[in-house]
């Protein structure tokens, strides 16, 4: 390795103040960084440091996204497998299917976003932020498979562009920059992300009797008056045990739960995620959907009465709790402001969910909405904290004084 | 005494522990006085080839013009050395025989318990040991002139590393117990002394104050945590504190009516031979390259003149400092690790769950170094820093009302009861690599500068 | 000349009355889904704010100034009725898509505030100079927006197509929300151009 190191740091002085290619610096500085840990020393005190940057703290953001990424892939080759009803599907084709579908919406993410995201770091002239390859990563894994390639760029564009350079880059953001991008191409172009047919990618000879991609939520929601929810969603073939699982068509890595709860455990293992806003989140729901199976049920839509754990596994709810509303930019800072911050997320899911026939899916939504409470929330905690401590010091002086 | 338990914090397992034991130090060559305190402007009082005394005044301090800081030997005054914008930096004073020694006010150790707060000021400030005693806010030397509400005496250190009590007060018990009683002259309100669960039979019978036992991680061994848990300030509050191992000196000076010209350091870390990682009494100001010398380990490497945490790096041609008795010496490395971001982590120490470290390395030793691991970013509100602050306050938020200059959103939220070094492990364990004791000691100084 | 000439060319950029001022934001997002409402909605601002500020400019020596501003008001509701009531005769499908935003004019700020902040206290020809300057400098970040929403969000301008055939039109331009971005777009170029914001 230590020939790596001398080939990189013989080019170095290029880049350097002074050098050909010094506007390039952020560029070199990301490859030197990306392969070693960089050699700066500590200047002042303290004079020695903890191992952890936040090169590796993204880093571990990715990792934990590794699980829901693989079931994306073998979920968008099973699904084509299935509704194509290609004969004598294996594992391996699922594999090969799902990654020729997958790998593409990730790629161009990753590449139109870097190409910004660098753009702006030799314009502003600091080294890039990790924070992109999170972003990069999340946006893709929201979209449904059938997403237009150009769409994935325009929509990352927009949400580097907008969602966070716009403010100043990685850390002045106010909105989550993948929910960003997500929700620009959910209203700009609503037919390709929303809606039954964009769930699963069908051959375009391929003209199938009687499929609808429904998905559980969509089926929910259209349940007629006086039926069962959960007769519906059984009968279209989403039982619990299958959102559990998730072999269904959605956006590329919502849909089953268990990778997105070893990814959770990663994150929380680790101490990256934030496990108030995701237990937060998982309280909130409960509350207003078991609160909503209280209206009766004959003055309101047979959505209202499904129970909390069915909503759990619908949707991007996990997903989005777990990745996109733990992000620490975004989110809410102080521990009590996590709590109300979480528990408001899920509460606001489970009624634009349900009380919002427009939107058949309410957790983006909930999240943005609530990042752009997030400071608010932040600063009610705060205050309530200088007044605490401010009475708590003066109660414990008057206790001294009395003796 | 039921310990107070600290819970919040961190010990850094940094290599270089200093054993118990204590060396004496001899040195005959020139020594330098530091004007080493922040926010003081010195009047000299002498020129380069006066002859000075044993104790004769060097300079003063123009706002208190009465604290003079006075020679510890007699001999020549051989160079005046100026530092920034023509600021006193240290005055280098060749040794020689001297006449007479300045005498100081004499007292028995029955007579201090009573001499008054007048008594104890004169000397103390005659002598110029008074700058031993700092006062909060802001940890400026203490103005004779305010009466403090309570003074804390600290008597543990849990950063990385400095002189321990017991073995500093070894031979000098009642010095000490005079520095005590000479304490609970200058303050109508208590004097705590707060100990560490391992103080000695004779820092934890002392007479005249109120003890405490800390116990727990760093930073339980630090004054504001001491007086967060004790006795909170409100924002117009004063109180004075003083670290056990230089009352000592204060005692002596009491006691023996002469400037003690001794004091005791520690030299520990990484960087000093495990034979050599001890305490020293060494002559005050001599230089460090003779204390040093054959005690290093080979390499290059960072002399700090304090702990590793809140020290300031300083070079080697520099003196051993009148006011800091700690001196912590840590390599330098400039090494780069090969994919650092995918490694396990079980070579680097990190106090959080993304390395392997993170879950046991805190059980062994780490020969840590001046590495920075990491570039430095924009800063993210993680609540990180506050697991770090046994003091009831949002770390973040301080942090940002500083950065935006919001001096009153600073005060509530209780930036006066700090002192920067109780945000070293902030910036220690910070993934942005932000220098939250800096902001900190530049919010203070804001403050300061524009009046509570 | 150079007074006149900076009373016109200030509020085009420097100190323009949408995205320095930031007034005016109503219609701003209103009536700009299309450039030739727009278009319409430009000239009749234009209309109402020059010609008030001459006409509250040569009464401002007999208007009691404690009723000086139901004095503004009701010249400028006058106005507003005019130009509404020509459009309805001469441009009716227009007038019907511009709805009430016409009749809106008389709150829209920068028609008052210009009243209270120069034509009040300035003689009829720079007042119109500056009714010009400031309707100009409207006019321009709303014909700006709606290019670009028009642009976007169905790929024509003026209606005329002027993107390929196939061009899926982009659906928040066409919503308020688009409005706003293309706007705050709009002032963070001018700002970073510009310069003209501290930072502090």
């Amino acid at each position: 390795m230590k020939f790596l190191l001398k080939r990189l740091h013989k080019n170095r002085h290029l880049y350097e103040p002074g050098g050909k290619l010094e506007a390039l610096f952020p560029l070199y500085e990301a490859q030197e960084t990306f392969l070693f840990t960089p050699p700066h020393q500590a200047k002042g005190a303290p004079h020695v440091r903890d191992g952890l940057d936040l090169k590796r703290a993204m880093m571990t953001v990715i990792f934990a996204l590794i699980p829901p990424t693989l079931w994306g892939i073998y979920n968008a080759g099973l699904q084509y497998n299935v509704v194509n009803q290609i004969e004598n599907a294996s594992t391996m084709t699922h594999w090969i299917q799902g990654a020729m579908i997958v790998m593409p919406i990730i790629l161009v993410s990753y590449i139109v976003g870097g190409i910004i995201e660098v753009a702006f770091c030799i314009i502003r002239k600091h080294e890039v932020n990790e924070g992109f390859l999170v972003t990069g990563l999340l946006f893709p894994l929201t979209l449904p498979p059938t997403i237009p390639l150009w769409q994935v760029a325009v929509g990352i564009a927009f949400g580097i562009l907008i969602g966070k350079e716009i403010f100043g880059g990685t850390g002045f953001n106010v909105l989550n920059p993948a929910l960003t991008a997500r929700a620009f191409l959910f209203f700009a172009y609503p037919a390709q992300i929303s809606g039954d047919a964009v769930w699963t990618v069908v051959k375009a000879d391929n003209v199938i009797d009687g499929f609808t991609g429904a998905t559980p939520l969509a089926v929910a929601a259209a349940t007629p008056a006086g039926a069962s929810v959960i007769d519906a969603l059984n009968e279209a073939g989403f039982s619990w045990s299958t959102m559990f699982g998730g072999a269904i068509g959605g956006s590329i890595a919502e849909t089953s739960v268990i990778p997105i709860l070893l990814g959770a455990a990663l994150l929380i293992a680790m101490g990256i995620g934030a496990w108030r806003i995701m237990a937060g989140g998982v309280i909130g729901l409960t509350i207003a959907a078991s609160l909503m199976n209280l209206l009766p049920a004959d003055n309101f839509s047979p959505f209202t009465q499904l129970p909390f754990y069915y909503h759990m596994v619908m949707g991007s709810f996990l997903f989005g709790i777990v990745y996109m509303a733990t992000d620490p930019v975004s989110a809410a800072a102080t521990n009590t402001g996590k709590w109300i911050y979480g528990i408001l997320i899920g509460v606001l899911a489970i009624i634009i969910r349900v009380g919002n026939p427009a939107f058949p899916e309410g957790v983006m939504l909930a999240i943005l909405f609530m990042n752009v409470m997030a400071p608010m929330i932040d600063h009610y905690v705060v205050q309530g904290h200088v007044r605490k401590r401010r009475a708590d010091i003066e109660a414990r002086r008057l206790s001294y004084a009395k003796g | 005494m039921t310990p107070i338990k600290i819970s919040k914090g961190l010990d850094i397992p940094i290599a270089g522990k200093p054993a118990a034991t204590l060396h004496e130090v001899s040195h005959e060559g020139d020594i330098a006085v530091y004007q080493e305190f922040e926010g003081l402007k010195a009047k000299l009082k002498v020129q380069e080839g006066d002859l000075v005394e044993h104790g004769q005044v060097l300079f003063i301090d123009k706002k208190q013009p009465d604290l003079q800081f006075c020679s510890p030997v007699a001999g020549t005054v051989k160079a005046i050395e100026y530092g920034a914008r023509r600021a006193l930096y240290r005055v280098i004073i060749e040794p020689s025989a001297g006449d007479q020694p300045v005498t100081f006010n004499r007292y028995t150790l029955d007579q201090l318990r009573g001499i008054g707060r007048d008594a104890a000021l004169e000397n103390l400030l005659a002598s110029g040991l008074l700058s031993l005693i700092r006062q909060r806010p802001f940890s400026r030397i203490a103005d004779a002139s305010v009466t403090p509400k309570s003074i804390f005496v600290n008597a543990m250190n849990t950063a990385p590393f400095g002189p321990d009590i017991n073995v500093a007060v070894q031979g000098r018990e009642q010095a000490l117990q005079a520095g005590v009683h000479i304490l609970t002259q200058l303050t109508e309100g208590p004097v705590y002394l707060c100990l560490a669960p391992s103080a000695a039979e004779a820092v934890r019978n002392l007479d005249g104050a109120e003890k405490h036992v800390f116990e727990g991680p760093h930073p339980a061994g630090n004054t504001s945590v001491h007086i967060h848990h004790l006795d909170p300030m409100l924002p117009a509050d004063q109180v004075w504190n003083v670290k056990a191992v230089d009352l000592i000196r204060i005692g002596e000076l009491f006691l023996n009516g002469t400037l003690p010209t001794t004091s005791v350091v520690s030299l520990a870390g990484p960087g000093v031979q495990e034979t050599a990682r001890a305490h020293y009494r060494v002559p005050i100001g001599m230089p460090l390259s003779a204390l040093l010398d054959g005690k290093l380990e080979s390499g290059e490497h960072r002399i700090v003149k304090g702990n590793a945490l809140a020290g300031v790096a300083m070079k080697s041609a520099e003196h051993v400092s009148a006011i800091e008795s700690a001196l912590t010496i840590i390599p330098e490395s400039e090494e780069q690790y090969f994919m650092g971001w995918l490694a396990p982590g079980i070579n680097k120490l990190s106090a959080s769950r993304t390395y392997l470290s993170g879950w046991n390395g805190h059980k062994r030793e780490w020969k840590l170094t001046t590495l920075l691991n990491g570039s430095y970013r924009s800063m993210v509100f993680t609540g990180l820093y506050d697991k770090y602050v046994p003091l009831n306050i949002l770390v973040d938020y301080l942090v940002r009302a500083v950065l935006a200059h919001d001096t009153d959103e600073a005060i509530s939220l209780g930036i006066l009861e700090t002192d920067p070094e109780d945000f070293a492990l902030c910036s220690y364990v910070c993934p942005s690599k932000m220098d939250i004791s800096g902001i900190i000691k530049q919010g203070l100084a804001e403050i300061e500068k524009e009046g509570i | 000349m150079a007074t006149a000439k900076k009373i016109i060319s200030d509020p085009l950029s420097d100190n323009n009355p949408i995205t320095i001022q930031v007034l005016g934001i109503c219609s701003a997002l209103a009536v700009t889904v299309q450039m030739e409402t727009a278009f319409v909605m430009a000239c009749a601002l234009t209309a109402v704010l020059t010609s008030s500020n001459v006409i509250i400019s040569l009464l401002r020596n007999h208007i009691p100034s404690r009723i000086r501003m139901i004095v503004e008001v009701s010249v400028i509701a006058s106005l507003v009725v005019i130009v509404d009531q020509v459009l309805r005769a001469y441009l009716f499908e227009l007038s019907r898509q511009l709805s009430i935003f016409v009749g809106l004019i008389i709150t829209n700020c920068i028609v008052m505030g210009r009243a209270e902040a120069f034509a009040i206290q300035n003689p009829p020809g720079k007042s119109f100079m500056d009714g010009l300057g400031n309707s100009l400098g409207y006019s321009v970040i709303l014909l700006l927006v709606a290019s670009g929403r028009e642009i976007l969000g169905s790929g024509t301008w003026y209606g005329l197509n002027v993107l390929p055939q196939n061009y899926l039109g982009n659906g928040l331009a066409v919503l308020a929300p688009g409005a706003f971005l293309i706007l705050g777009v709009i002032i963070w170029v001018q700002r970073t151009v510009t310069n003209n914001f501290k930072d502090d």
